[in-house]
């Protein structure tokens, strides 16, 4: 047994809080495992004394068939106190980083890779939290995010593509999320370990950015890492938290104490857009990458209808709209794509790769003939679902409708 | 674990010590905060005390004086000015 990390390889490590969460925790230790496999990353579940006995036997042994170091505190401590165990244990074994993280998602495998990256570019970055379909303020949603985004597969497409995209970029964020945060551990050292004054849990993570922000730090967030993300299961299933909650509101009491101005800091984060930015940019490369995967058809609606109906994506132009803008849809995922004056098809080839499969009309303003008229002549196939065919034409009232 | 990671009954053994050395940080620290707590505690009451007798004394001022208003209102000496106010305010126009 070794009590220090190597050089060069182990040297972050990943507390998962675990209390509870049959339905989910699974999948969570199985993704965890992967990154263990990466040879970047020790593993170790923190269980803060799951009430069920028989379910903390059944995590210890699934960390111990996967490869993941378990511990089972002797009695509850709460979030903050049981997460200061990871903090504790990153310095105490000599790792360099130490990310905390929520048991209701399911890591990306390249996390710790985006992560530590981002970590590395500024030596003045305190926190780099992942992005998710569920942090905070920060997110990036997704429609159906357990349908479309809560398995393996799925969510390590989606971390892929942002990264391939981002690298290590970051932005600026006020705070850090805690539900999957890295830290340096030098950082640690520094500004300390949270504090147990915010018991159960919620917040800690808000004070602990402040403090370092206070010493001069900044706290980011990293767009090449992204994580499925449940969230608040585990604080509503027991009580942590009332159903209609997303914090503890004793706790952002303290919070607001000790930092009067912190509501103001984030209203000034927001009206920055630089979240907003980012997502939008994010949107759109997860939609291309999807349309050039998968294809994708041209649908003229004055509905912008959310949910897919085929595997491929789909790019709507509105003809009510002021601006000429396509809005794209696929996989839980919305983008704006601002189109020119030119044909459309010909624009969303040159942006994809590869043309419409075909081009849907559900309306009937002057803007449908047009585009129509467009893809015969780019020879895409042309579905036009208001057209009844010759033999189903509805007779009313003994006069016949004929299709215009 | 991988191969550079302890072993479990290592790892627990670790973590027990350093859950303990911080169980007993925690103590300190949450002792220093009550005993802090309970000064600031003792110091407000005291504050509230004291303006709760300053509260008492201004009601009872303010009492003082409403009667002594109601006195003066209610004299004829006062009835009498106002009348002759009235009466000039009168004959101005």
């Amino acid at each position: 047994m070794s009590d220090t990390p190597s050089v060069g390889e182990g040297r972050t490590l990943v507390g998962v809080l675990v209390y509870g969460g049959e339905e989910f925790v699974p999948a969570c230790l199985e993704s965890a495992a992967r990154l263990t496999a990466a040879g970047d990353a020790d593993v170790v579940v923190f269980d803060d004394h799951t009430p069920d006995e028989a379910w903390s036997a059944s995590i210890a042994a699934q960390c111990e068939s996967l490869g993941l170091g378990y511990y089972r505190s002797p009695r509850n401590l709460g979030i903050p106190r049981n997460m200061n165990l990871t903090l504790l244990r990153a310095l105490d074994a000599g790792y360099d980083h130490v990310i905390i993280a929520n048991s209701d998602v399911v890591f990306p495998e390249n996390l710790v890779a985006a992560l530590v990256a981002v970590a590395k570019e500024d030596p003045t970055i305190a926190s780099v939290t992942a992005w998710s379909n569920h942090v905070s303020a920060f997110s990036l949603e997704n429609l159906n995010a357990p349908e479309n985004i809560g398995t393996q597969d799925a969510i390590d497409r989606i971390s892929n593509l942002l990264a391939a995209h981002f690298g290590t970029r970051s932005i600026p964020v006020p705070v850090g999320v805690g539900f999957c945060m890295l830290m340096s551990t030098a950082m640690v050292r520094e500004v300390g370990l949270f504090d147990p004054i915010f018991g159960r849990g919620y917040c800690e993570e808000v004070d602990w950015c402040l403090r370092a922000r206070a010493l001069g730090y900044r706290n980011v967030l990293a767009p090449a890492a992204y994580v499925f993300h449940i969230g608040n299961a585990t604080s509503k299933a027991y009580g942590v938290l009332e159903h209609w909650e997303s914090s503890d509101p004793a706790n952002e009491a303290i919070i607001d104490l000790r930092y009067p101005d912190y509501r103001q800091v984030l209203e000034a984060h927001d009206r920055t857009r630089v979240v907003h930015e980012l997502r939008a940019e994010a949107e759109r490369v997860l939609l291309l990458a999807a349309a050039a995967e998968l294809g994708y058809v041209l649908e003229v609606s004055g509905l912008g209808r959310e949910f897919d109906y085929g595997p491929e994506a789909r790019f709507v132009l509105d003809p009510s709209g002021t601006r000429r803008t396509l809005r794209a849809f696929h996989g839980g995922y919305e983008a704006e794509i601002p189109v020119d004056a030119t044909p459309v098809p010909e624009q969303l080839t040159a942006l994809v790769g590869r043309p419409p499969r075909a081009l849907v009309v559900r309306e009937r303003s002057a803007v449908a003939p047009r585009l129509v008229a467009e893809c015969e002549a780019a020879g895409i196939p042309v579905s036009d679902e208001y057209r009844y065919p010759q033999a189903v034409v509805p007779v009313m009232d003994g006069v016949g409708v004929t299709d215009a | 674990m991988t191969s550079n990671a302890p072993a479990p009954s290592g790892l627990a053994r670790d973590v027990d010590r350093l859950s303990l050395e911080q169980a007993l940080r925690d103590f300190e620290i949450a002792n220093a905060r009550a005993i802090d707590l309970t000064q600031r505690l003792v110091d407000l009451s005291k504050e509230v005390t004291r303006l709760r007798e300053q509260v008492i004394d201004a009601q009872m001022q303010a009492a003082g004086a409403r009667a002594e208003n109601d006195a003066l209102r209610a004299s004829t000496t006062f009835r009498l000015v106002e009348l002759s106010s009235k009466i000039r305010r009168k004959l101005a126009r």
